[in-house]
C-alpha cells in the first residue's frame, strides 16, 4: 500500500511504542522499507529513544527502598492504633464538635429567625398597643366624650374592680376606654351580665307594675314594655353609650363591659340576693318617677333603698361607682338620684336622667337624649339569650361602622312581649307619648349633626328611623345617617351635600 | 520466584494484610516511580520524599483500590498527581531549577569538549554516547510538562497511550501528539551533537592532514 509520509508521521508513535495494529503495522514497514527519507525518521527516533532510555534508566537509592517500607510499616502501625483510637476519637468527635458548634449553631443558623420573631413580634405587640388600643383610636379618630368622662371612664375599671383595686381605678378614671383586650374577655360576662339585667328587670317589673306604667312611658319604645326599672338599669349603660363620644366599638365594647361588670354581683346575687332582688320594688315605685321628667323627685328615697337593697350583692362594686362618680367633676348634683338607680351601671348615667329637670330641661336635653339612644341600644339587655343580646348590642353599636344594625323591631317585640304579661299597663301608657320622645329625638339628632357628633348622630338617626321609618323625614334622616356614618368611617366631616 | 503473580494479586494480597506482598509491589514499581518522579521534578531530593509518599498513599488508599483496576496505573497516577501538587507548591524554586540541568548538561558538555582529546575515533564514540545523554537529559527536562509526563509515561512506566490518556485526562490522540512533539525535540538535540561532533571530527581531521 502506497503511504504518504504524512500518514508515516502520523502513526511513527503508534509504531515506535508498537502500538500499531498488525495490518497497519505491515503497511508501515512496507514503505519506510521502500522509503529513504521516512526509514531515517524511525531511525533518529529509535536512537532517541535508545538514548532516552540509558538517560532514564536510573535506580533509585537503596535508602529510598528501606524508607519506603519502614514508612509503610510505621503507616500500618499508626492506622492499627488509629483504628484503636478510631473509637475513641470518633466519639470525641461527636462530643466536640457537637459541643463546639453549638455557639455557631446558635449564632449562624438561629440568629436571624429568632431576632427575626422577636422583631416581629416586637412589631406585633407595639402596633397593637398603638393602633389597636380604643383610647388612641378613638383619640385619633373620633371626638372624645366630653361630657360623659365618668360613665364612660368606669366601664372597664369596674371589671377590674370586682377583684377590689380601687386605686387603679380612680386612676383610671379620666383615662378613656377599655383596652381591646379585654373586650374578648368579657364574652362570657354579657351572659352573666344579661342574667342579672333580666333579673333586675324582672323584680323590678313586679315590684313597680303600678309605677312602671306612668314612668316607662317614655322610654318605651325599645324597652316599652320595660318597666321603669328595667330602663333605667339599662339607661346608664345606655347614656354611656349614646353620648359618650360616639365611638361605635366603643359603645359596643362598653356594652359588653357593662355586662361584664354584672358578672361578679350575679355571682355574689344567690346567696345575698335573696334580699336585695326583693328590695327593688320600694325603689321601682319611685323610678317611674325619675324616668318620667328625671326629676329629682324620687332620688333620695330610691338610692336610699336601691343602695341598701345591692350593699350586700356589690359592696364593691357600689364603692368603685362612688369613686368614679366622685372623679369626674361634672354633674355631681345628679348624683345622689343617680345611686338610686338600682343596678349597679345605673350611678353614672344618673346624673343624666336628673338634669332634664324642668328648670335644667334645655341645657340636659342632649344628655336625656343620649339616654334615651341608649335605652334603645341596649334594649336588647332584657332579651332573654345572653349571647344574642350581646351580639345585638355589639352590632347596633358597630352599625354606623359598617352593616346596617340588626333591625330593632325584632328585638323590641321579644322584650315585649316577654314583658307584657307582667307591664301591659305600662305598654299602652308608653306608645302615647312615644311620639313627643321621637320628635325630640329628631332634634337631638340635628343638633348632633350640626354639632358634628357625627356617631351620636348616626345612632339618633338610625334610631329615628327605626322608630319612624315611615316618616315624611325618613330620606332626609337616612341621609343624615349615611353622611354621619361616613363621617364616622372618615373621621372628616361631611361634605356639604349631604347635610 | 513470586514474579508470576501479577500486580492485582499482590494488592489483593495485602488488602489482605500481607505485607510482603505490598513489599513485593514496592520492589517492582519502585524503580519506574522513582524514574518518572527523578525525570518530571528534576530534583533528586524531592523525588525521593515522593517516592516514599506515592506508596504511603498506595497504603492509605488501598481500601479504595478496585481489583478491576490495573496496579500499574493507579499507582502511576499517584505518583503523577503528588508531581503535580509539588511542582505547584513550588513553582518558583522548579522554575530556577529548570535551568539548572540545562547549564549543567552545557557546562558537562564545554568540561567534555575541553577535556578529552577530539582525535582519537574510540573516544569520539564515548563522547559522542555521553553527550548524547547529557542532551537528551537536558532535552527531557526542558520539556514542557505536558509532554514530559506523556513521554515519561511512556519510556519509563511503559503506560500505553489510552493509559496515558486516561491518567492525563486528556484525548489520545493529544497524548499521541505530545508523545510526537516530545520525541522531536529530544531529536533535535541529539542532531546539534551530531551537528557538534561531525564538525568536531572535521577540525581534526584537517589538523591531522595539516
Amino acid at each position: 500500500m502506497a503511504m504518504t509520509h504524512e500518514q508515516i508521521d502520523e502513526q511513527m508513535v503508534d509504531f515506535l511504542y508498537g502500538e500499531l495494529p498488525a495490518d497497519a503495522r505491515a503497511a508501515f514497514e512496507a514503505h519506510v522499507a521502500g522509503c529513504e527519507r521516512c526509514r531515517r525518521e524511525v531511525e533518529s527516533f529509535g536512537q532517541v529513544r535508545a538514548v532516552a532510555r540509558t538517560v532514564l534508566d536510573d535506580t533509585p537509592p537503596a535508602r529510598a527502598h528501606d524508607a519506603i517500607l519502614r514508612a509503610v510499616r510505621e503507616a500500618a502501625a499508626a492506622a492499627s492504633a488509629k483504628e484503636v483510637a478510631k473509637g475513641a476519637r470518633e466519639a470525641a468527635r461527636k462530643v466536640e464538635p457537637a459541643r463546639a458548634s453549638l455557639g455557631d449553631w446558635l449564632r449562624g443558623k438561629w440568629a436571624f429567625p429568632a431576632l427575626a420573631t422577636v422583631g416581629a413580634l416586637s412589631v406585633f405587640i407595639l402596633g397593637s398597643r398603638l393602633f389597636l388600643n380604643p383610647n388612641t383610636v378613638h383619640q385619633l379618630g373620633r371626638p372624645a366624650p366630653v361630657s360623659e368622662p365618668a360613665a364612660s371612664t368606669p366601664v372597664p375599671e369596674r371589671r377590674m374592680d370586682s377583684t377590689g383595686a380601687l386605686r387603679a381605678v380612680e386612676q383610671a378614671a379620666p383615662a378613656a376606654l377599655p383596652a381591646p383586650a379585654e373586650l374578648p374577655a368579657s364574652d362570657e360576662a354579657p351572659a352573666r351580665t344579661a342574667h342579672v339585667r333580666r333579673r333586675f328587670a324582672a323584680e323590678a317589673k313586679t315590684a313597680q307594675s303600678d309605677g312602671a306604667r306612668s314612668g316607662a312611658a317614655p322610654f318605651g319604645h325599645g324597652g316599652a314594655a320595660r318597666p321603669g326599672a328595667a330602663s333605667l338599669k339599662d339607661d346608664p349603660l345606655d347614656g354611656v353609650i349614646g353620648s359618650g363620644a360616639g365611638a361605635r366599638e366603643k359603645s359596643s365594647k362598653r356594652d359588653d363591659l357593662l355586662e361584664g361588670i354584672g358578672g361578679p354581683p350575679r355571682d355574689k346575687a344567690p346567696a345575698a340576693g335573696g334580699t336585695g332582688y326583693a328590695e327593688p320594688p320600694p325603689p321601682a315605685t319611685e323610678k317611674p318617677q325619675a324616668n318620667a321628667d328625671f326629676a329629682s323627685g324620687g332620688g333620695g328615697k330610691s338610692k336610699k333603698k336601691s343602695i341598701r337593697a345591692f350593699e350586700d350583692l356589690e359592696s364593691d362594686v357600689d364603692s368603685v361607682r362612688a369613686k368614679e362618680e366622685a372623679a369626674p367633676a361634672e354633674s355631681r348634683a345628679g348624683k345622689g338620684r343617680a345611686y338610686a338607680q338600682p343596678p349597679p351601671p345605673a350611678a353614672a348615667p344618673a346624673p343624666r336622667y336628673a338634669e332634664p329637670t324642668p328648670s335644667k330641661a334645655a341645657a340636659a336635653e342632649s344628655d336625656s337624649y343620649a339616654a334615651d339612644d341608649s335605652a334603645e341600644l341596649a334594649k336588647a339587655a332584657p332579651r332573654p339569650a345572653a349571647k344574642p343580646q350581646s351580639r345585638v348590642s355589639r352590632g347596633s353599636g358597630a352599625a354606623p361602622a359598617a352593616a346596617a344594625p340588626p333591625p330593632v323591631p325584632a328585638s323590641a317585640p321579644v322584650a315585649a312581649s316577654r314583658a307584657r304579661p307582667r307591664a301591659e299597663e305600662a305598654e299602652s301608657g308608653s306608645v302615647a307619648e312615644e311620639q313627643s320622645v321621637h320628635e325630640t329625638l329628631g332634634q337631638r339628632a340635628e343638633r348632633l349633626f350640626t354639632q358634628g357628633r357625627w356617631a351620636e348622630a348616626a345612632i339618633a338617626y338610625r334610631d329615628l328611623l327605626r322608630q319612624q321609618p315611615n316618616s315624611p323625614d325618613a330620606e332626609r334622616w337616612r341621609r343624615r345617617l349615611a353622611a354621619a356614618r361616613a363621617a364616622v368611617a372618615t373621621g372628616r366631616p361631611p361634605p356639604p351635600s349631604s347635610r | 520466584m513470586q514474579g508470576d503473580e501479577t500486580d492485582e494479586d499482590l494488592m489483593s494480597a495485602y488488602q489482605a494484610g500481607d505485607m510482603k506482598a505490598f513489599e513485593r509491589l514496592v520492589a517492582r514499581h519502585e524503580k519506574p516511580v522513582w524514574m518518572f518522579l527523578r525525570r518530571f521534578t528534576r530534583d533528586a531530593a524531592a523525588a525521593e520524599d515522593l517516592l516514599q509518599e506515592v506508596f504511603l498513599r498506595v497504603v492509605k488508599s488501598a481500601g479504595e483500590w478496585k481489583r478491576t483496576a490495573k496496579f500499574s496505573t493507579w499507582v502511576y497516577a499517584i505518583a503523577r498527581n503528588l508531581c503535580i501538587d509539588q511542582s505547584r507548591r513550588a513553582v518558583h524554586r522548579q522554575a530556577s531549577s529548570l535551568d539548572g540541568p540545562v547549564k549543567a548538561g552545557a557546562d558537562s558538555t564545554e568540561t567534555l569538549h575541553d577535556r578529552v582529546p577530539a582525535a582519537q575515533s574510540g573516544a569520539d564514540q564515548q563522547l559522542s554516547d555521553r553527550q548524547a545523554a547529557a542532551r537528551i537529559d537536558a532535552a527531557i527536562a526542558g520539556l514542557p510538562d505536558d509532554q514530559r509526563e506523556v513521554f515519561l509515561m511512556r519510556e519509563v512506566m511503559e503506560m500505553s497511550f489510552a493509559e496515558i490518556a486516561a491518567v492525563v485526562g486528556a484525548a489520545e490522540p493529544t497524548v499521541k501528539s505530545r508523545m510526537r512533539y516530545a520525541l522531536g525535540k529530544l531529536r533535535e538535540a541529539l542532531t546539534d551533537l551530531r551537528d557538534v561532533t561531525a564538525e568536531r571530527a572535521g577540525v581534526a581531521e584537517s589538523a591531522g592532514s595539516g
